[in-house]
């Protein structure tokens, strides 16, 4: 603004001959609706728009249209829309329940063999490794909260459904990440299939978790098949994107360096940028952990079985005398989850030598 | 390749402990890392209480009893003892303080009630105008487009008035957390005792899975919108607090001083020097903080709330997956739409503030 009026006052003061009627001419004449018009803020102008038009239709003949909405063509359009989309997700499934099919028994024998697996484990023996792991990671206090919280698991009897949401999570974690490490790769080495596939990734985090349940339940039905695969594709954008910046962040030097000792494409990949970018690699996997902590239990809604079927139900039936045993589980491995893979994450950071405060948060 | 990559360093940064625990001499044990050297107990551990259920003795029968001790009844029915004792004291809270609670609980319900009724009073055709206006005007003309075409296409599928309801809980329990948890980050960073304590609160806060939030919230104020809102708000505090707490941590110290030099008070540096430069990173809380309501008042449905996560929820128990996919598809626009208007909100005002790569400002 002032420059404006510095630039154009320059000129003026150099003609200082000329007569103050030409002065005058020269300037555009005063138009005082226009300043006054232009003196309200832009937006402010722009709003104008919706308000007449809201003035208009709820004055004129035209009051109908603010029906719309309600009224019974619109519900029925929807409902109509809803039941063909429901026939053709049906046309869908039916056609490739073969696949799905198979998809769903190998899910399912793979989580109840985990389970088992786990469960076959006697638990002082789960409850040491998990408290001398998380000892190593993040430290002794640590190690002590780890053992105390599993054994109070155990002594409330919720160890069972701790163990299967463990085996939920590590299923559809292991899916998700051999989507979503490649992936981060991929977008790293080749900016036009970033390209696509950024904007998909960014809508895929902005949307909340329940959405993901649906098109899951629509192909794979109740049970905990479609809660492994919501979780697994919920969790592919934090460790993509974490990937991706980590290996884009590698320094130029070091990959010259590597490939004037002619280091093929594939060894710098590997080689080089991949273990320098690992830190930000297991930080995305950290984030990816919580999020799917965080769907394997609203999975529960769509059949999915462990902690979240336990709170699922007693908030269902008002009885929030299981949902807070079950809750406060949920808590303990949230909390142990969350630590022990930061304390991992900073471990490798300072192995690299880099500074923890610049680990991506 | 990862373990190789584990290995190498993690032999060399502990070379201390290893030269320490060499007076065991075993041989390949310098080979093999020190954390998996401390899992050696648990699978002694293990080993020896399997092959000990196995022998046919007093120590074997006690040791298939701690095997089979967590999956046995007892230990159930003590979680649901420990379940129902804290019911019956949030009971108890919620006997004695009923009228407190009551009350609450009406204020709150007729809040929403009274927002929603003014949000489905304005004229449907004003509202997309609006948004397509403020779309274009704030991204671009793609935005506006896309806006006009998404609330357009919610309106013909009859979602109109769910996805207004949602809006309406999602802006009550963002205002309620934002009046929180801004003036909790000013005071974390401006109050360096309790820094330590806040972070940690809402650092473990921001772990919890949104489902957990509901439990006591239901305990307290039952079926229905409260209950979701009040849940809403805990889980967006800690997101909104930590984007607060760091904008006022990161200002500049020569900015602080410079208007210290000049005499400004304590108050005047805050709130003439530190919030106006660390209003970027506040609003992008503010962004964080909508995106995590959605996510949750959507959930929020299992305690009740009505809204859109209610169609999902219930077509979703029905098995009707044509109307589940609506409203999820209406709930995503909702979703990209404030997500896309907050991150443009956030951009603009940087712009505006010529704020310059490192974070000083130019003007």
């Amino acid at each position: 603004m002032t420059t404006k009026e510095v630039s154009s006052g320059v000129p003026a003061a150099n003609e200082l001959t000329t007569s103050r009627t030409a002065d005058r001419l020269r300037r555009p004449a005063p138009n005082r609706v226009r300043d006054a018009i232009l003196r309200v803020p832009s937006w402010v102008r722009w709003m104008l728009g919706p308000l007449l038009l809201s003035l208009f239709l709820m004055a004129g003949e035209l009051s109908w249209i603010l029906e719309v909405p309600y009224t019974f063509t619109t519900r029925e359009f929807g409902d109509d829309v809803g039941e063909r989309l429901t026939g053709y997700i049906n046309w869908f499934t039916t056609t490739f329940s073969g696949a799905f099919g198979f998809i769903d028994n190998t899910l399912e024998t793979l989580i109840v063999r985990i389970d088992n697996a786990l469960l076959a484990v006697p638990w002082p023996a789960t409850v040491l490794f998990v408290a001398i792991l998380t000892w190593r990671a993040v430290g002794p206090k640590m190690g002590v909260f780890a053992l105390v919280a599993l054994t109070s698991l155990v002594m409330i009897g919720l160890w069972d459904p701790t163990i299967e949401t463990v085996a939920l999570m590590m299923v559809a974690l292991t899916l998700s990440l051999s989507i979503a490490i490649p992936l981060g790769i991929i977008n790293a080495e080749n900016s036009r299939v970033d390209k696509w596939t950024r904007p998909i990734l960014d809508v895929m985090q902005t949307m909340p978790s329940m959405v993901y349940l649906v098109p899951a339940l629509a192909v794979f039905g109740l049970g905990n098949v479609a809660g492994v695969i919501a979780t697994a594709v919920f969790a592919i954008p934090p460790t993509q994107k974490y990937t991706t910046v980590g290996l884009l962040g590698v320094p130029a030097n070091t990959v010259e360096a590597a490939e004037s000792f002619g280091a093929s494409r594939m060894q710098v990949l590997f080689g080089v940028k991949v273990p320098l970018a690992l830190p930000s690699i297991m930080a995305g996997v950290s984030q990816s952990t919580m999020n799917a902590l965080g769907l394997v239990i609203v999975a529960s809604i769509v059949g999915g079985g462990g902690l979240g079927e336990l709170v699922e139900q007693s908030l269902t039936r008002l009885d929030t005398g299981q949902a807070l045993p079950a809750g406060f589980a949920i808590v303990l491995i949230a909390v142990l989850i969350d630590r022990v893979s930061e304390g991992l994450a900073k471990k490798r950071f300072r192995e690299l030598g880099l500074d923890e405060s610049e680990m991506l948060r | 390749m990862m373990r190789d990559r584990d290995n190498a360093p993690t032999d060399q940064g502990s070379g201390r402990s290893a030269s320490n625990g060499d007076g065991f001499s075993v041989p390949f044990l310098r080979f093999v890392p020190v954390w998996l050297r401390w899992m050696l107990i648990p699978a002694v551990v293990a080993v020896a209480m399997a092959l000990g259920a196995g022998a046919d003795s007093d120590i074997g029968s006690m040791i298939q009893r701690v095997n089979e001790f967590p999956h046995g009844y007892d230990a159930a029915d003590n979680g649901a003892a420990i379940g129902r004792r804290i019911t019956a004291w949030i009971d108890w809270i919620t006997d004695n303080f009923d009228t407190v609670f009551k009350a609450f609980d009406d204020a709150l319900e007729a809040g929403i009630e009274r927002i929603n009724t003014l949000l489905l009073a304005l004229p449907w055709p004003a509202v997309i105008l609006l948004l397509t206006i403020i779309g274009w005007r704030l991204v671009g003309w793609g935005m506006g487009v896309f806006t006009a075409l998404a609330t357009g296409s919610i309106i013909a599928l009859g979602m109109w008035d769910n996805t207004m309801l949602t809006v309406t809980l999602i802006s009550i329990s963002l205002s309620t957390a934002l009046v929180i948890a801004i003036p909790l980050g000013i005071f974390a960073a401006e109050y360096r005792p309790l820094e330590p304590l806040t972070r940690w609160v809402m650092d473990t806060m921001q772990t919890l899975p949104s489902m957990v939030y509901l439990v006591p919230a239901l305990a307290m104020f039952g079926l229905g919108n409260v209950a979701g809102v009040i849940a809403t708000v805990v889980f967006i505090i800690p997101p909104a607090f930590k984007f607060v707490y760091l904008g006022i941590r990161g200002v500049p110290r020569e900015a602080v001083e410079a208007a210290e030099s000049f005499g400004a008070s304590w108050f005047q540096v805050l709130m003439e020097v530190k919030i106006p430069l660390a209003l970027p990173n506040i609003m992008g809380g503010v962004s964080q903080a909508t995106m995590a309501s959605l996510a949750i008042i959507i959930v929020a449905s299992l305690v009740g709330a009505k809204g859109l996560g209610d169609i999902v929820e219930r077509s979703l128990t029905w098995l009707d997956s044509g109307t589940a996919t609506l409203a999820g598809f209406a709930i995503v626009i909702v979703a990209v739409v404030i997500d896309r208007f907050a991150e443009a909100l956030a951009q603009r005002r940087y712009r505006k503030m010529g704020l310059d790569d490192s974070g000083v400002m130019i003007r």
